[in-house]
């Protein structure tokens, strides 16, 4: 039934009761009748007691009116009769009783009246009393009818939220309702003594309960407690929260307590469930950044109180990225949860949820040690806190420690995996003397592990104070730029003024950080102070090849592309061999890609260079020495080099027509280039004058702004085809006239 | 109200000279006697039944659709000539119960048609028969049965309209 239709009929009711009225004068019954009628009730006359019970059998009206004058069957027997049916107990009985008859009265209310009503000579000319008094008794019946069912719906409600209510007299004992016993499992006949519930709490937590009560009853305080109670009825433990109040009599002494028992042991594992996933790492299940920070936290308290030492491990995978990226997110976990247990078992690792409890309790002076624990922060970060260490050979200790397990290949997949990490060691109170500060400490640090080399630890120092968090983070983001993509080449044209051909292009390194473009100067040192200059050759040789392979399709070309490599990719044996991977992957002849060196570079390391210049130069791979002229070549190895071009360095091209000197250098350059049969290129031409004086000079091959900045690949065809086939640029023209003028002065 | 009854308070308030001033009786009753003394006439019949009384029956059922009104003198026509009956027979069988019935039944159901005086009458028989558990004389239940007769006439005569 819909609430509406509910309501409309408790409305009809409401204002509709209906009424079965006995009497055996047929007047009275009549008259009664129809004035009933006329105010709203739904009458329903019987001219005799046992008329009236006969129809009750068709059901309960809101109320009887019953003459208690009648024959046979008089009133008093027909309520008598009608409280004994089903459903009679609680329906409103008034009788209609004799003047000044006392007596009628009182046998009316142990018939199970609920009223009586006196007919006077008038009461058939004063409806409005006896209206008045039947809308009275309906009221009073719906209101318990209301009572009834509320207190049915509570005990419904106590029995759904396992909740029962209990009431103890000082001197009485305890009582329970059924609901409250069925909370400690007992049935509704069973019975439970304050000893009994005693029993039930297990033997550790039983005095610390009996204190708790002792107190509560000897201040009259208000009862508020949880309590686990372990019946052997039950398996597991069971948790019963408690909430009662005291009451006082008169004199204000206390003389017992009520209140409600509940079954909270659902909501206790649901909190305890919900306190362990917002401390503890889902994957792992070792404590995570809140529950760790928050152990720090506590761990520099007590060090500081007790004046030892704290020690903070951060901890960081080398490479992690690439085992995730190969092997799928799924090994990367597997992987990392068992890295987790490994970790854990280098530190008295406690697995315990603290909180609020840790402060609360007296714990013992050592309590600290039970902060020790293995976080995870995050991604492939893990944190060691060690509460207390003698000094920091301690905290190296441990961090060794790590460094061994790790040494132990993971298999995933059914692979070996090689895990290596790096960890970075700071101090409490010596490198900080906050947990950020510690946290920022233990970074720079690890960072510093990264830098060198990895697979190893380091302390924090006032030595790596020094290099900035800046740079820190640009290696860390340069760690990850190969990974991300984020790695581009831009080139620029070796141009042949003679005509006005493109022979070649330089490939020059780009890093796109974020929105930016982060030039060389920025992060080539960087890489090559860090290593990383190695595995970012590594991609340039293979991109370089690529887009070879790419032009190729597109337009033709098929001269070669120079990469800038450091000299110790020279000498690493396995160049010749990468190289050979590149150009064979992209289906592209070897000397399309070429080499330039720096001069300082080679001769740093000539005799170890030399070897791979021959190798290069036998499978068809050109070198050319970039920034000629400034270092102190010896001229005199050069012939005995397998090289093919020299660069002139910027720095004379663009002193030409400043300095003679310049000049002079450049015809030096010329000359033994000529000599020894190599090319020569001038770099960072920028203006047709500097083109014209090296023209003059003897260089035909230049490279500069002049010509073109370094452009993305497409960006670079774009040019091609616009400027040079087009034959459009200014020092195209310009470059013709020179040429001709040359060939004036040849012929 | 009654008329002996005014007659009483008449009496008693030209009587004592302490009630001059008035103070212990409702003003308005005792101001309205002088006016009204030369109007009441004690010859003036009182009414077998109250026509107010049939008024408030009417009342009851006011479009007279029903016919409460002629269905309640009807049964009480019936109840009546019935209870009489009884009565007359009681009177020489001495049979109290039966006549201890009748006057209680009778005793509502003329108050509820408006005839006072003959239900003032049965009260007071049901009352004398349950105190002293014993029949009255036969003369004063005839008496009773010949006022209950005038009553019925007088239904009849109202049922005849």
């Amino acid at each position: 039934m819909s609430p509406v239709a509910t309501s409309y009929a408790e409305e009809h009711a409401r204002d509709h009761p209906r009424v079965l009225l006995a009497d055996d004068d047929q007047v009275t019954l009549m008259i009664a009748g129809a004035a009933l009628r006329e105010r709203g009730f739904v009458v329903r006359e019987v001219d005799s007691g046992s008329a009236a019970l006969a129809a009750l059998q068709d059901g309960m009206p809101d109320v009887v009116v019953l003459d208690a004058m009648m024959p046979e069957l008089d009133g008093f027997d027909t309520c008598r009769s009608l409280r004994a049916l089903p459903g009679g107990e609680h329906v409103p009985v008034l009788m209609l009783t004799g003047l000044n008859d006392e007596a009628s009265i009182t046998r009316a209310y142990e018939a199970g009246a609920t009223d009586f009503f006196v007919k006077t000579q008038q009461w058939t000319q004063q409806w409005s009393l006896l209206d008045g008094r039947l809308r009275y008794l309906l009221r009073a019946a719906r209101t318990r009818q209301e009572l009834e069912r509320s207190k049915s719906k509570l005990a419904r409600a106590q029995d759904l939220a396992r909740m029962g209510s209990f009431d103890w007299r000082r001197h009485g004992g305890l009582l329970l309702s059924p609901e409250a016993l069925r909370v400690f499992g007992l049935g509704p006949g069973e019975g439970l003594s304050i000893r009994g519930l005693l029993r039930l709490v297990p033997a550790e937590d039983r005095r610390v309960l009996m204190r708790m009560l002792r107190s509560t009853l000897q201040h009259g305080s208000v009862l508020t407690s949880d309590m686990r109670i372990t019946p052997h009825w039950y398996s597991g433990d069971h948790v019963v929260h408690v909430e009662a109040e005291p009451e006082f009599n008169e004199q204000g002494q206390m003389v017992g307590y009520t209140g409600v028992v509940q079954d909270v042991t659902d909501r206790r594992v649901a909190e305890d469930k919900i306190r362990h996933l917002a401390n503890f790492d889902a994957l792992t299940g070792l404590p995570n950044r809140r529950q760790l920070l928050w152990r720090a936290e506590r761990a520099l308290e007590m060090a500081r109180r007790l004046g030892h030492q704290c020690a903070l491990l951060l901890i960081d995978l080398d490479r992690f990225k690439i085992i995730n990226d190969t092997l799928g997110h799924q090994s990367g976990d597997e992987l990392l949860m068992e890295v987790s247990r490994r970790l854990r078992g280098c530190v008295r690792h406690s697995d315990q949820v603290l909180e609020a409890v840790y402060e609360g309790h007296g714990m013992g002076v050592r309590s600290h040690r039970s902060l020790e624990a293995v976080g995870r922060l995050g991604g492939d970060e893990f944190v060691a806190l060690l509460p207390e260490v003698a000094d920091e050979r301690d905290a190296e200790r441990v961090a060794q420690r790590m460094l061994e397990v790790m040494r132990e290949p993971i298999v995933v997949a059914a692979q070996e995996c090689f895990v290596t990490a790096s960890v970075g060691v700071a101090m409490y109170p010596r490198d900080g003397g906050s947990v950020a500060d510690l946290m920022r400490n233990s970074d720079v640090a690890m960072y510093s592990v990264k830098a060198t080399g990895r697979n190893a630890s380091a302390l924090y120092g006032p030595q790596l104070a020094g290099r900035g968090r800046e740079k820190l983070e640009l290696e860390t983001a340069l760690h990850k730029a190969i990974e991300r993509d984020e790695l581009v080449l831009h080139y620029q044209p070796k141009i042949d003024v003679r005509n006005a051909r493109m022979i070649g292009v330089e490939a020059l390194m780009r890093w796109q950080r974020g929105g930016r473009l982060v030039p060389p100067g920025d992060f080539i040192p960087l890489a090559e102070e860090t290593g990383l200059i190695v595995p970012l050759s590594e991609w340039a040789l293979a991109e370089a090849a690529r887009q070879a392979k790419a032009w190729q399709q597109s337009f033709g070309f098929s001269e070669s592309i120079a990469v800038n490599l450091p000299s110790r990719l020279f000498e690493r044996s396995d160049l010749v061999d990468h190289i050979h991977q590149v150009v064979t992957a992209h289906g592209v002849p070897h000397r399309v890609i070429m080499l330039e060196i720096t001069e300082d570079n080679l001769m740093k390391d000539l005799q170890n260079v030399i070897p791979a210049l021959h190798r290069l130069n036998e499978i068809g791979v050109e070198i050319a020495i970039d920034d000629f002229g400034t270092g102190y070549s010896s001229l005199s190895y050069l012939t005995t080099l397998p090289i093919s071009e020299l660069k002139i360095d910027r720095s004379f091209v663009r002193d030409l027509g400043v300095s003679p000197q310049s000049s002079a250098v450049v015809t030096a350059i010329i000359a033994l280039a000529r000599s020894l049969g190599l090319r020569v290129i001038a770099e960072g031409v920028e203006t047709l004058r500097q083109m014209e004086v090296l023209h003059r000079l003897g260089v035909v091959v230049m490279q500069g702004f002049l010509f073109s900045r370094p452009a993305a690949a497409g960006d670079l065809e774009q040019w091609l085809h616009q400027a040079v086939l087009a034959r459009s640029a200014p020092w195209i023209t310009q470059a013709g006239e020179l040429e001709a003028s040359a060939d004036a002065v040849r012929g | 109200m009654k008329k002996d009854k005014a007659m009483g308070f008449d009496r008693h308030g030209a009587d004592g000279p302490s009630q001059a001033s008035g103070a212990a009786w409702p003003q308005p009753a005792a101001s309205a006697l002088p006016s009204s003394s030369p109007s009441p006439s004690p010859s003036l019949p009182t009414p077998l039944i109250d026509p107010q009384a049939i008024e408030r029956l009417r009342e009851l059922d006011p479009s007279g659709q029903l016919g409460v009104l002629r269905r309640v003198l009807q049964a009480y026509e019936a109840s009546l000539k019935r209870h009489l009956a009884d009565i007359e027979q009681a009177a020489t069988t001495g049979d109290a119960d039966r006549l201890s019935r009748a006057a209680h039944t009778l005793k509502s159901s003329s108050a509820a048609i408006g005839a006072m005086d003959f239900s003032q009458r049965c009260a007071e028989l049901e009352q004398q028969l349950r105190s002293q558990r014993q029949v009255p004389p036969v003369a004063e239940l005839q008496s009773l049965v010949a006022d209950g007769r005038q009553v019925l006439a007088a239904v009849e005569a109202m049922l005849a309209t």
